[in-house]
């Protein structure tokens, strides 16, 4: 039997995240729009990761990996195309968020 | 001498100007929301041509919306004697555009976003609470609603003043800046709503109380502020009575 008070607040998060990126990749009507949400999804991690940058980050990689674990699945189950352009546009985003972050 | 209209003129003249990064972040916040409401085609087959004419109708209703929102926190701002500087909350825009392309354009959430109070440490000098005051600073926050709630009442009026039958723009600018009001009062940070919800709970269950059966109204082609108001006091003497009394008395809540 699970006991739920050994359950942490990261497992929890990365599943209901999984479960988003799924949902988020079967409500795109589109490729192109599946992509943008990819690139948007992105910059709001990135944002996250900058916020946290002087805390233990590890959770937050594990949140993020879970989401677009779910993105892939997603992308999987409706054949958008190659695995790695959701990867690509994820991380770009990720990145082009932390760096117009920095900036401000 | 403190309220009077030169003094309050001077305030504006002085403290009501945008700063540059401000701007910057209007600006941009106007081009998000604009697209959100502009993004769904209204017609089949497609032609890019009147979907960016739609575009463009759709960032001007959005940039004199948010002008009057953001006007009307500056002068109750300035009148309070505190300077209001916007703030754009991007990971909620972000979030409200994923929105809009998963529904298709269907569903847009015109999120202002939030802001933030410094007050005047001269111009507060002799005032009965001298630093932010909970109360005044969640009305400066409201007033961005109000401000909203007021413009597409005198907006409507004017268009039926014009036409009888109604005029396609005013009707949209109208329900742009109701949807806008209603949106921006929700009780979540950093919008306007959370600011007077978490600084004090009656006031704000009495207005939104108020948008909301104004909107519901106007749903229903029934454009008034009088039956919107009681209806609000109805509802506020019900949440004082279930809630705030009860929990007086150690019963509720």
């Amino acid at each position: 039997m699970i006991n739920i008070k050994s359950i942490n607040w990261v497992d929890i998060v990365s599943i209901f995240m999984l479960i988003t990126g799924m949902i988020l990749t079967f409500l795109s009507p589109s490729m192109i729009i599946f992509y943008i949400i990819c690139l948007l999804s992105g910059t709001l991690f990135g944002r996250l990761l900058y916020k946290t940058k002087n805390t233990l980050q590890f959770k937050y990689y594990l949140i993020a990996s879970a989401y677009l674990l779910g993105l892939l699945v997603g992308n999987f189950i409706k054949s958008y195309g190659l695995y790695i352009w959701p990867i690509i546009i994820f991380i770009f985003g990720i990145i082009i968020s932390y760096k117009m972050t920095l900036k401000q | 001498m403190r309220n009077t209209w030169v003094n309050y003129n001077d305030k504006i003249k002085r403290y009501f100007p945008f700063q540059k990064a401000e701007m910057r972040n209007i600006i941009a916040t106007i081009i998000v929301i604009g697209f959100m409401y502009g993004f769904r085609y209204p017609g089949e087959p497609f032609n890019l041509i009147e979907w960016s004419y739609n575009l463009i109708v759709s960032i001007t209703i959005t940039a004199i919306v948010t002008l009057v929102f953001v006007t009307g926190q500056r002068l109750v701002g300035i009148y309070n004697n505190y300077r209001v500087e916007y703030q754009m909350w991007w990971p909620g825009l972000i979030l409200a555009l994923i929105v809009t392309f998963i529904s298709r354009g269907y569903l847009w959430l015109p999120i202002a976003g939030g802001l933030l109070i410094h007050f005047h440490k001269g111009h507060r000098l002799g005032y009965f609470r001298y630093g932010l005051n909970m109360l005044s600073t969640g009305m400066t926050a409201t007033a961005g609603p109000l401000a909203c709630i007021m413009f597409a009442t005198i907006i409507k009026q004017i268009g039926n003043l014009v036409s009888t039958t109604g005029i396609p723009i005013v009707d949209k600018i109208y329900w742009f800046s109701l949807v806008f009001a209603l949106v921006n009062m929700l009780p979540i940070p950093p919008l306007a709503g959370s600011k007077l919800l978490f600084n004090s709970r009656l006031p704000y269950v009495f207005i939104f109380s108020f948008m909301l059966a104004y909107t519901a109204l106007a749903y229903f082609k029934f454009y008034s502020w009088i039956i919107g108001l009681i209806i609000a006091f109805i509802l506020w003497l019900m949440f004082y009575i279930k809630f705030e009394y009860s929990h007086d008395k150690g019963q509720g809540l």
